[in-house]
């Protein structure tokens, strides 16, 4: 059974005509992004928690989740929005003369800054061109997240405190929180960890996570010293106080966190467990709403030619992508199958009744909405049609934005999506499940066990019908794995029958 | 009934790679050779002197003894000595059953001792005094982690099912049993590993194997009989390829370059069983790509010389497989392992040049003389001086794809391979031949004085860290005394590494120091951060080869990804022991060290110091 909150105020969700995909699975699982947006947008929620004292700690109440973040508007004016720097830097000659130029150009066309004055920068750096190579250094370092044009969303790596912020929009002069990049998936991430079973544990290592480091001391040097006037922030809703896929993230991260990898490394494999676990949450759900068994992943290894488990992988993959949008459907059944509705029809004033409920419990329609023949049967059916296209406009490419994203789906050698793991994913999923060695077979299982995940033909065996197994084809497939996480540095094969996985951050450095 | 060379003969060819030989077990081929009334091939295994000490009643400790391995490692064989060694009956040991029992007096008193004999077999039913499978198992289970046992055991199982078996029972005792039997397999220590004898017949040098069954092989009485059989126009007479296949197996040059192949396979951790290197040696004296089988047999020399086909059975093309057909030789293992040198299809300019132009040139006819005509049969060379001439006239060749002459190109190389003498060595390297060309140096210059006296010539260190400051730096640099530990400003990773975590000292300077050493015998580069603390890599002829590849300026991203992840995890781990060895200094002035090159392509840092108000 599922742990369901109670939905928030409306007023606190304005802009939102109808509140179905909001209900089943979080405001908002948003499509358009990346595992490091999502990634960064978390480290933001987190940093802000932290500063007051309540890193993943929610203190029983689940809802609102209020936090106030980061905007450093001078950072990320040096950044992003002075591309003199470094032309001045190359030009040589004067330092003060430069600093004296440069400070000039950045005083008139910095935008959203208190007040400005870039003279505090000369103090703390001494020489112009050294401040020009740091800067330089650090720009390198910038998250390239497709096709972000505008300065004030690029981000730099989250090296530290220093160097987290919300994604806002100067266009207008003031600056305003925008919600494309950072579209509230890292929220829900956050969320999850606070009620997921390892929140405990994951504190010592996020605090880790926002001091110490020399680039985020040097980015505490680009910001002056001044008072930020912060914006609360705390649109995010999770609809389920507990739930296992909240304690299947938590556990992922907390075992990456815990090996203690050098520098930021663990940093990649983060991002991309956080996007499949928010991809498996989706779809569990989804099964749990149709009461489906939870969802399989059939895994192709690419070959080189098609081979059977290519096409099963194509049919999972459809099999699945359409799952959310059964979830839709079945509880928009639901509200027609409750005793209230089933009241209501057969009392008095059925239309106005039955558009009562709705409003109460989906927000729809509003006056506008609907203009159809006063029947509720036909308003069910008007509302049927309008939460699938508003699902199908952003929650329905979930599956597939984040599996592309996390590198579970791809089209590689086919015209067609499907599931077939990256080599990236396939080292998270490592670092995450095994501690310092793991029989191979083990792995499989542990892999279908923890995700669903279909690769070797025991798997198969039990995720498929008997007329779509075909035990060569998986074996093969299973093989092509071996060679492959071999190549990775992952896997040491002792002889036929003997093979295994090793993690290659633990075992003891051969 | 035949003479006794063509038995022998007969009998070799029952370990070559005929289809119908796939299943030959050891009794197979004992009753055999029973039949044919040929004394069977047989040497001590190298473990076998240590196994029958520790079942002597002065061996000091009384252990369980375990015999794995992969199929064909000699497991069978042994567990019969062991057998007869605590005084079981052979005929008992004949009926072929699971389990045995017996009794023994082993460090000095006596104790019972169990034999499974093939832990596969291990199915249903009783088995002695246990009454089923599972009881037998926790009994071995105790009798494995116990300090001086009353029962010990005797298993013979292949490693995959060993691990199976003991992950699959259920049984708190058996838990501590099974993470010592993994520990022992992969090599990892364990405190109760003293109490078990643990013989990993995988871990047997093939190089070892390769001269005991050379030795055995070769020594046997069959050959003189053969001699002595010989007929003018058949078997065994001056034109019999059998004879001939022999005579250049028993060159010291042919078997000291095939064993160079087997300890660079060891090196690579890469194992041959004793069945497959029995049959590697009957193909490589039987093999002919014209006969039943691939495979020679006595009767059929007379024909093979009479139609002039014998000189096809080629004895350098044998020992890649080239006798057989491909499927063939991709379902063999050790034909898999062989062709992983590459021998016949790499080159040099200069070795190719020999093959076409010495006769003609000059210059080159001294090689040409030692490395192609001597020994080689004069239909052969007949065959490849009219192939040469039509190919040298004509390269275009009027039938689709290459000329014939090229293919004919691999195997003369192969057989350059084997001929290049002592003395012609430091001219024309036979390596060149292969993947590896660096693989003589691996052995002359790494293995052998590890060996010796333990310390490798400088300049293959020096190299050796070249190849690794490029790989970690991801810039072409030339520093070779000192290791250069340089990350991206976010991840540790490949690509291009700007800034510069550390330098580690090459030679010794105060606790730092970089140096090849032996490890169970293998080299491993040790790099030492701290009087406590150090990291090492494992230097097999992959790495090795890679390393100096890329010091020699090749692409990282080229010949071996492995090898460029297995480099990088490296790097990761010594980053990593350097955290702990010298945390990071949270209150000092912050510096940074950006890592440019300069035009001679020595690192430069640029150290820029912000003071952190």
């Amino acid at each position: 059974m599922l742990d369901i909150l109670p939905s928030p105020p409306v007023h606190d969700h304005p802009r939102n005509d109808m509140w179905v995909d909001e209900q089943i699975w979080g405001h908002r699982l948003w499509d358009s992004t990346t595992p490091w947006l999502i990634f960064l947008e978390f480290l933001g929620v987190a940093e802000a928690c932290e500063r007051e004292g309540r890193l993943l700690d929610d203190g029983g109440q689940p809802y609102p989740l209020r936090f106030k973040p980061a905007r450093r508007l001078y950072l990320r004016n040096i950044l992003y929005n002075s591309e003199s720097l470094t032309r001045l830097a190359a030009r040589g000659g004067n330092d003060a003369a430069a600093w004296d130029e440069w400070i000039a150009t950045m005083n008139e066309r910095a935008q959203g800054v208190p007040v400005r004055d870039f003279g505090y920068l000369r103090r703390r750096f001494t020489s112009f061109r050294d401040f020009a190579n740091l800067v330089g250094m650090l720009r390198s370092s910038t998250i390239e997240s497709g096709s972000n044009k505008r300065w004030s969303s690029r981000f730099v790596f989250p090296f530290g405190r220093h160097a987290l912020y919300e994604d806002l929009n100067l266009s207008t002069g003031t600056a305003s929180r925008e919600y494309i990049n950072f579209g509230l998936p890292g929220e829900l991430i956050y969320q999850m960890l606070c009620r997921s079973s390892s929140a405990a544990a994951l504190r010592p290592h996020l605090s880790k996570a926002f001091g110490g480091d020399p680039c985020d001391r040097l980015l505490a040097l680009v910001e002056p010293d001044y008072e930020e006037d912060r914006q609360t922030r705390g649109n995010a809703f999770l609809p389920y106080r507990t739930h296992d896929c909240f304690d299947e993230l938590g556990r992922d991260w907390l075992a990456v966190l815990e090996l203690g990898l050098p520098r930021f490394d663990a940093y990649p494999h983060l991002a991309l467990l956080g996007a499949l676990h928010l991809l498996r949450y989706q779809l569990v759900v989804s099964a749990q709403i149709t009461e489906r068994p939870a969802p399989s992943f059939i895994c192709e290894i690419v070959a080189p030619r098609k081979t059977l488990v290519r096409e099963l992988s194509v049919t999972s993959y459809q099999r699945n992508n359409a799952l959310p949008e059964r979830a839709v459907e079945r509880f928009v059944a639901a509200i027609a199958e409750e005793p209230d509705w089933q009241a209501a029809q057969a009392g008095e004033a059925p239309y106005t009744d039955c558009r009562r409920i709705l409003v109460d419990r989906v927000r729809w329609p509003s006056a506008q909405d609907y203009e159809g023949p006063h029947d509720p049967e036909q308003l069910l059916g008007e509302f049927r049609r309008a939460a699938v296209a508003r699902h199908r406009n952003h929650v329905a490419n979930v599956h597939r934005s984040y599996g592309l994203g996390a590198g579970l789906v791809s089209r590689r050698g086919t015209t067609r999506l499907r599931y077939a793991p990256t080599d990236a994913l396939l080292k998270a999923l490592i670092l995450a499940n095994v501690g310092s060695r793991m029989d191979y077979r083990g792995l499989l299982a542990r892999l279908y066990e923890r995700y669903g995940l279909v690769i070797g033909e025991r798997e198969a065996r039990i995720a498929l019908d008997p007329d779509d197994y075909d035990e060569k084809a998986f074996a093969a497939n299973s093989a092509r794995l071996e060679r492959r996480l071999r190549t990775l540095g992952m896997l040491r094969r002792l002889s036929d029958a003997c093979a295994y996985v090793e993690n290659p951050m633990t075992r003891s450095a051969r | 009934m035949s003479g006794l060379g063509e038995r022998w003969l007969r009998f070799l060819r029952l370990y070559g790679p005929a289809p119908k030989n796939e299943n030959m077990y050891d009794e197979h081929i004992q009753r055999s050779a029973r039949r044919l009334g040929v004394r069977p091939i047989a040497f001590p295994h190298p473990v076998e002197a240590k196994l029958l000490h520790q079942l002597s009643s002065e061996t000091e400790r009384a252990r369980c003894i375990v015999l794995t391995g992969t199929a064909g490692d000699g497991k069978s064989r042994l567990c019969a000595h062991a057998w007869t060694a605590i005084g079981g009956d052979e005929q008992v040991w004949a009926a072929d059953q699971v389990f045995y029992e017996s009794s023994a007096i082993i460090a000095g008193r006596e104790r019972t001792v169990g034999v499974v004999r093939d832990l596969t077999k291990l199915r249903g039913g009783s088995f002695g005094p246990y009454v089923d499978r599972e009881a037998l198992l926790v009994a071995i289970s105790r009798s494995i982690v116990a300090a001086d046992p009353d029962h010990v055991f005797i298993i013979a199982a292949n490693d995959g099912q060993l691990m199976e078996t003991w992950r699959r029972l259920d049984h708190p005792d058996v838990r501590r049993a099974h993470a010592l039997l993994e520990n022992l397999l992969v090599g990892e220590r364990d405190q109760l590993s003293d109490g078990v004898a643990f013989h990993n017949l995988s871990t047997v040098p093939g190089a070892q194997i390769l001269d005991l069954v050379l030795g055995a092989v070769l020594g046997h009485e069959g050959w003189k009989a053969s001699y002595d059989e010989a007929s003018e126009t058949g078997f065994f007479g001056p034109d019999c390829p059998i004879r001939r296949n022999y005579e250049t197996l028993s060159q010291p040059l042919f078997q000291r370059r095939l064993r160079e192949l087997f300890e660079l396979l060891d090196h690579s951790g890469l194992h041959v069983p004793i069945r497959r290197m029995l049959l590697l040696v009957a193909n490589i004296l039987l093999g002919h790509p014209g006969v039943k089988d691939r495979l020679m047999t006595p009767g059929d020399v007379a024909h093979l010389i009479a139609t002039g086909t014998a000189h096809r059975s080629d004895i350098f093309d044998n020992v890649f497989g080239e006798n057989l057909t491909q499927a063939r030789r991709d379902g063999l293992e050790i034909m898999e392992f062989l062709s992983r040198f590459g021998i016949g299809n790499e080159t040099t300019n200069r070795i190719d040049n020999i093959l076409l132009f010495g006769s003609e040139d000059e210059a080159l006819r001294r090689y040409f003389d030692i490395l192609v005509e001597q020994d080689a049969s004069s239909r052969r060379l007949a065959e490849l001086r009219t192939a040469r001439a039509a190919y040298l006239e004509s390269p275009d060749s009027d039938a689709d794809g290459p000329h014939p002459f090229l293919a004919t190109m691999a195997a003369q190389r192969r057989a350059m391979f084997f001929r290049i003498p002592e003395e012609l060595i430091e001219d024309l390297s036979p390596w060149d031949l292969s993947v590896f060309s660096r693989a003589g140096e691996y052995l002359e210059h790494l293995v052998a004085p590890l060996r010796a006296s333990g310390r490798v010539p400088r300049r293959i260190v020096a190299r050796l860290v070249n190849g690794l400051n490029r790989v970690f730096t991801g810039m072409l640099v030339t520093t070779e005394r000192e290791l250069l530990l340089a990350t991206n400003l976010s991840y540790s990773g490949s690509g291009v590494s700007q800034l510069l975590e550390e330098r580690l000292s090459v030679s010794p300077k105060r606790h730092e120091r970089i140096d090849v050493a032996l490890e169970n015998d293998q080299p491993v580069l040790v790099v030492q951060l701290d009087h406590a603390l150090q990291c090492s890599l494992s230097l097999d002829l992959v790495r090795y080869e890679f390393l100096m590849r890329v010091a020699a300026g090749a692409l990282p991203g080229s010949f071996s990804r492995e090898c460029h992840e297995d480099i990088l995890a490296f790097k990761s781990a010594i980053l990593a022991a350097l955290e702990r060895v010298r945390p990071a200094d949270d209150h000092g002035d912050l510096v940074f060290k950006l890592l440019t090159l300069n035009e001679a392509g020595e690192p430069k840092d640029e150290v820029i110091e912000v003071m952190d108000a």
